[in-house]
C-alpha cells in the first residue's frame, strides 16, 4: 500500500509538472488558444461556411472591403477596412478607393485584380452558395486603376457597403485559387487576414500562425499563433479555461457567475443582435391568421421577466419588432405584460376558452427555457399548449425548408445590423417564410427599400414597417441574447463582434506586464 | 466420454468451425451495411446540412446534382454497394476526401486509448477477480465488489466530468482534455492519455472483475480441483494452474465484446475528452448526416464486433478443444 501511494504521489508530480510546464510555455510563446463549437467544414471559401465557427475563422485569414465593429473600442458600425473609401458614383455604380501595400499569406499583392476576382467568381450564375452576397444583383466589377474599382448594379443597392462586410465578399488571391477545384478551395485558404493557416485537424484543432505583413497590427499586437480547438463538452471547456489551458470561450449565461468566481478569468456580457424569439405558423394554427391572437399571445409574455431570468436583467435588450437599435421605430415601446388584455383580445377573436397549441418545436438547444417560460405564461392566460420539444438539427432543417414547423423558437442574427436584413426575415419574399404571414402593404414596401437610396425615405420605410409588424405580429419577439464569453485575464483586446458570426481577430493580444 | 479425433478430423472440425463464424460475420456486415445507409436517409435529407439555412431551391438542386442524391436511392444503394466492395468507401461530404483515411486515421486516435483500456482492464480484473473469489467474504472480497458495482453503475461521462474538475482544475495535476499538441513529448502525451484511458477502461474492468471472480468460483467447486487439492498440490498452484485456466474460459469471450463496449463508449469518452477519436467522427458525422462516413464507420465498428468474436471464438477452441467438435 505504502509503495501504491509512494508511486502515484511520484506519477502525479511527473504529470503535474508536465501539465504545468505546458502552460508556462504557452504564456512564452505568445499563444492564444480559442475554443469553438460548431465543426469546421470550409476553411479556405468564406462564401461556403454556413455555421457561427466558420463565418469566424475565416475572419482571421480573409478580409473584407469593408468591416462594422471595432473591437479596441467595442464601436460597430461601417468603417474602412481592405477599401480606404468609397462613394455612390450613381444609383447603379459605386467606387471603392482600395488599400495599398496589403499582401496575401503567399506575398502576391492585394490589387482591384483581386477584389475582381472574388466578387465576380461569387456572382458567376454557375458558382452556387447559398449565401446572400449571391442575391446582390452586381453585374461587373471595373477596374479604374490598380487601387480604385467600380461595382456596377443592375438595381439600386443601397446597403451595398453593409453587404460588402459580410463573408461572401471576402476577398481571395486569385493566382491561388484560379488553380483549384471547389472542393480544393474548400480547404486551401489564401487571404490578407491576420493569420494564415498552419495545420487543420478535424475535430480537434486548427493551428494559425501571425501573417507578419498585415497592414492593420497594432503596436499591441504580439499573438504569434492561435489555436483554436473543439471541446464539445461545455463542462470540460470550463474547466480547461479555469485551469489555464485555453483563452477564450463562449458559455451560458448560467455557467457565468462560477467562471467569474475563478481566479484568473474574467466573464465579457456584451450585446449583442442574436435575437430570441418565437414564431407562428399561420398555416398550421389557423386561429392565428386573426392578428388579435397573435397580439394576445404577445401581451401574455411578461419580458421584464424573462430578461431577468435569462439576460442579466437588462432590459434594454427587450425586443420590439425583428429591428435592431439603432434602427428600432421610436414611436414604439415593448409590448406590455398584460395578461387581462391578452384574454380579453382572444375572446374578442372568438377563443374566450382559449386554444390548443400542441407542440412548440424548439430549433436550438439555447432557446429550450425559453420556449418553457413562454409556454407557462400561455398557459396563464387560456391557451393550451402541450409539448415543447427540441428537435435534431437534421429534423430542424428539413422542417425548415418546407415551412412546417409548428409554434417554433430559435435565435438568430444577420451578420451584417441593417433594418433591411432584418425586415426580411420575415418577409414573404424569403422562401424559408416559416410563419406563412403575408402582409401586403409589407411586402410593397418592402420592395421599396429594396431599392430606395434616400436616408430619410429609407428611415420612414423602415419605421413603417415595423408599425406593421408591431401591431400584426409574425413573431412574438422576446429579447436579444446577450454574448457571454470567458476570457483568461492574460488577455487583452477582445470583444465579441455583435453578430458572432465575425470577429475582429488582430485586436486581440496577450498582455505582457 | 467423447471417441478420441483423429488430429485431422480435428482440425478440419476446428476450420469448418471458424469458416462458419466468418460466414456469419460477412453476413452482420452486409446488414450492418446496409442498415447503416438506409437509417442515414430515415433521419433527414443530408442535403440540407450542407448549404445555409435560407439556400435557394436551385442552390438545394446543384448540391443535390454534385452528391448524387439526384438519382433513386436504390441506385445510390447498389453504387455504394458496389463501391465497397472495390474497396471503395467513397467521399466524406464534410470533408470532400476518400473516407477510408480519415476512418483510419481517426481509429488510430481510438486506440491510443481503447488498447491501454483494456490491457489496464485485464491487468485488474484477473487478479482482483481471482483474489475476490478465494477470499470469499474477505474484506477484499467485500472492496472488489463494492468496487465493481460502482465502476458498472456510475455514469461515465459523469465520473469523466468529476475527474477533470478535481485531477485538472482543483489539483492541476493533469490536462483536462484534448489529445496532446502535435510535437509533444511523450510525457506530454501520456499525461493527456491517462484521464479518458482510466475511465474507458472503469465499466469493462468491473464487469471482467465480477465475471473472474463468478467463473472461478463456480470452477473451484469442481471435483477435479477437490482432486487437485488432494494431491497434494499448494493453494497457489491449484487456483493458477488448474482453477484460473478453465475460469478464463467464458472471461476470454466477454473480454472480446467488452472491446467492442469500449468502442462504442468512446463515443461519450471522446466527446467529454475532446479526443478526436472514431467516436468524435461519427458523433459529427452522425449530426450533419455525413452518409459515407457513418455507414462506413458503422460498418468498420461491425468488422471490429465480427473479428473480435471470431478470435474469441478461436481462443475457446484453444482452451477448450471440445467446442469445435459440438
Amino acid at each position: 500500500m505504502k509503495l501504491f501511494n509512494s508511486k502515484a504521489l511520484l506519477l502525479s508530480t511527473l504529470l503535474g509538472s508536465v501539465s504545468a510546464a505546458g502552460i508556462a510555455s504557452a504564456d512564452t510563446e505568445m499563444r492564444l488558444t480559442y475554443v469553438m463549437a460548431d465543426s469546421i467544414n470550409v476553411l479556405g471559401d468564406p462564401v461556403m461556411g454556413i455555421n457561427f465557427s466558420e463565418h469566424q475563422l475565416s475572419k482571421a485569414m480573409f478580409e473584407p472591403l469593408i468591416f462594422d465593429f471595432d473591437a479596441r473600442t467595442g464601436e460597430s458600425g461601417l468603417r474602412p477596412n481592405l477599401a480606404t473609401s468609397w462613394e455612390v458614383i450613381d444609383p447603379l455604380r459605386w467606387r471603392f478607393k482600395l488599400r495599398e501595400g496589403v499582401t496575401f499569406h503567399n506575398g502576391n499583392p492585394f490589387n482591384a485584380r483581386a477584389v475582381q476576382f472574388s466578387i465576380m467568381r461569387v456572382m458567376d450564375p454557375d458558382f452556387q452558395t447559398s449565401d446572400k452576397f449571391k442575391g446582390i444583383p452586381i453585374t461587373a466589377v471595373e477596374i479604374i486603376d490598380d487601387y480604385t474599382v467600380d461595382i456596377v448594379t443592375s438595381e439600386p443597392v443601397p446597403i451595398l457597403p453593409a453587404n460588402l462586410t459580410r463573408n461572401g465578399a471576402f476577398i481571395l488571391d486569385p493566382d491561388h485559387y484560379e488553380g483549384l477545384t471547389a472542393d480544393e478551395a474548400r480547404f486551401s485558404p489564401m487571404g490578407t487576414g491576420p493569420y494564415r493557416l498552419v495545420e487543420y485537424r478535424p475535430d480537434d484543432r486548427i493551428i494559425l500562425a501571425r501573417h507578419d505583413d498585415y497592414w492593420g497590427w497594432t503596436p499591441e499586437s504580439n499573438i504569434e499563433e492561435i489555436v483554436i480547438r473543439f471541446i464539445p463538452e461545455l463542462s470540460t471547456a470550463v474547466s480547461e479555461l479555469i485551469d489555464g489551458s485555453i483563452d477564450i470561450v463562449r458559455i451560458s449565461p448560467d455557467l457565468a457567475e462560477t467562471v467569474d468566481a475563478a481566479d484568473g478569468v474574467s466573464v465579457i456580457i456584451a450585446q449583442s443582435t442574436n435575437k430570441a424569439m418565437m414564431a407562428f405558423n399561420q398555416s398550421k394554427h389557423p386561429e392565428m391568421a386573426d392578428p388579435r391572437v397573435r397580439l394576445a399571445l404577445n401581451h401574455a409574455i411578461d419580458r421584464e421577466g424573462l430578461v431577468d431570468a435569462l439576460a442579466f436583467g437588462q432590459h434594454d435588450l427587450i425586443s420590439l419588432t425583428t429591428v435592431n437599435p439603432p434602427f428600432e421605430n421610436p414611436d414604439l415601446t415593448p409590448y406590455a405584460y398584460d395578461p387581462d388584455l391578452a384574454r380579453q383580445m382572444l375572446a374578442e377573436a372568438g377563443y374566450a376558452d382559449g386554444f390548443s397549441i400542441d407542440v412548440i418545436d424548439v430549433m436550438v438547444p439555447d432557446a429550450f427555457t425559453w420556449s418553457e417560460i413562454v409556454a407557462e405564461y400561455w398557459r396563464q392566460v387560456g391557451v393550451d399548449v402541450g409539448e415543447v420539444r427540441l428537435l435534431d438539427w437534421t429534423v430542424v432543417r428539413e422542417r425548415w425548408a418546407n415551412r412546417t414547423l409548428g409554434v417554433h423558437s430559435f435565435s438568430w442574427a444577420a451578420p451584417e445590423n441593417t433594418p433591411l436584413t432584418d425586415l426580411y426575415s420575415i418577409s414573404d419574399q424569403r422562401q424559408t417564410n416559416s410563419t406563412h404571414w403575408l402582409h401586403e402593404e409589407f411586402e410593397e414596401l418592402y420592395s421599396q427599400l429594396l431599392v430606395e437610396m434616400d436616408e430619410d425615405e429609407r428611415q420612414r420605410l423602415n419605421y413603417r414597417m415595423q408599425e406593421i409588424a408591431y401591431f400584426d405580429p409574425p413573431w412574438a419577439p422576446l429579447f436579444r441574447q446577450p454574448q457571454v464569453v470567458g476570457v483568461s485575464d492574460r488577455v487583452g483586446g477582445y470583444r465579441p463582434h455583435p453578430a458572432f458570426s465575425q470577429a475582429d481577430w488582430a485586436s486581440i493580444y496577450i498582455k505582457t506586464e | 466420454m467423447f471417441p478420441a479425433l483423429a488430429p485431422a478430423h480435428y482440425t478440419e472440425a476446428k476450420m469448418a468451425y471458424i469458416v462458419q463464424r466468418l460466414l456469419y460475420g460477412l453476413v452482420v456486415i452486409f446488414f450492418a451495411l446496409t442498415l447503416a445507409f438506409l437509417l442515414a436517409y430515415v433521419i433527414g435529407d443530408p442535403v440540407l446540412m450542407y448549404v445555409g439555412a435560407d439556400a435557394p431551391a436551385e442552390v438545394v438542386a446543384e448540391y443535390r446534382r454534385q452528391l448524387g442524391f439526384d438519382r433513386p436511392v436504390y441506385v445510390q444503394y447498389l453504387e455504394f454497394m458496389g463501391g465497397v466492395l472495390q474497396g471503395d468507401l467513397g467521399q466524406s461530404y464534410r470533408q470532400r476526401a476518400p473516407v477510408m483515411p480519415i476512418l483510419l486515421e481517426r481509429l488510430g486516435y481510438s486506440a491510443e486509448l481503447a488498447i491501454p483500456a483494456i490491457i489496464l482492464a485485464v491487468v485488474v480484473s484477473v487478479p482482483v477477480g481471482v483474489l475476490s473469489a478465494v477470499r470469499r467474504n474477505s474484506l477484499a472480497d467485500y472492496l472488489a465488489r463494492t468496487g465493481a458495482l460502482v465502476g458498472q453503475a456510475a455514469p461515465s461521462f459523469w465520473i469523466g466530468l468529476m475527474a477533470i474538475f478535481f485531477f485538472a482544475s482543483h489539483l492541476g495535476w493533469l490536462p483536462s482534455s484534448g489529445r496532446a499538441p502535435p510535437g509533444s513529448d511523450l510525457l506530454t502525451r501520456l499525461s493527456h492519455m491517462v484521464m479518458p484511458v482510466v475511465i474507458l477502461a472503469l465499466m469493462p474492468l468491473a464487469y471482467l472483475t465480477r465475471i473472474m471472480r463468478s467463473s472461478v468460483l463456480e470452477v473451484i467447486s469442481e471435483d477435479y480441483i477437490r482432486t487437485a487439492r488432494a494431491k497434494g498440490l499448494s493453494e497457489r498452484r491449484v487456483v493458477i494452474v488448474h482453477a484460473v485456466r478453465n475460469a478464463l474460459i467464458p472471461y476470454v469471450t466477454l473480454l472480446a465484446l467488452q472491446f467492442g463496449w469500449i468502442l462504442a463508449g468512446s463515443m461519450v469518452i471522446e466527446s467529454v475528452f475532446a479526443w478526436p477519436g472514431m467516436g468524435r467522427l461519427l458523433m459529427d458525422s452522425i449530426r450533419l448526416l455525413d452518409i459515407p462516413v457513418i455507414a462506413a464507420g458503422l460498418s468498420m465498428v461491425a468488422v471490429i464486433f465480427v473479428l473480435l468474436n471470431l478470435l474469441a471464438d478461436i481462443l475457446y477452441t484453444v482452451l477448450d478443444p471440445r467446442v469445435s467438435n459440438k
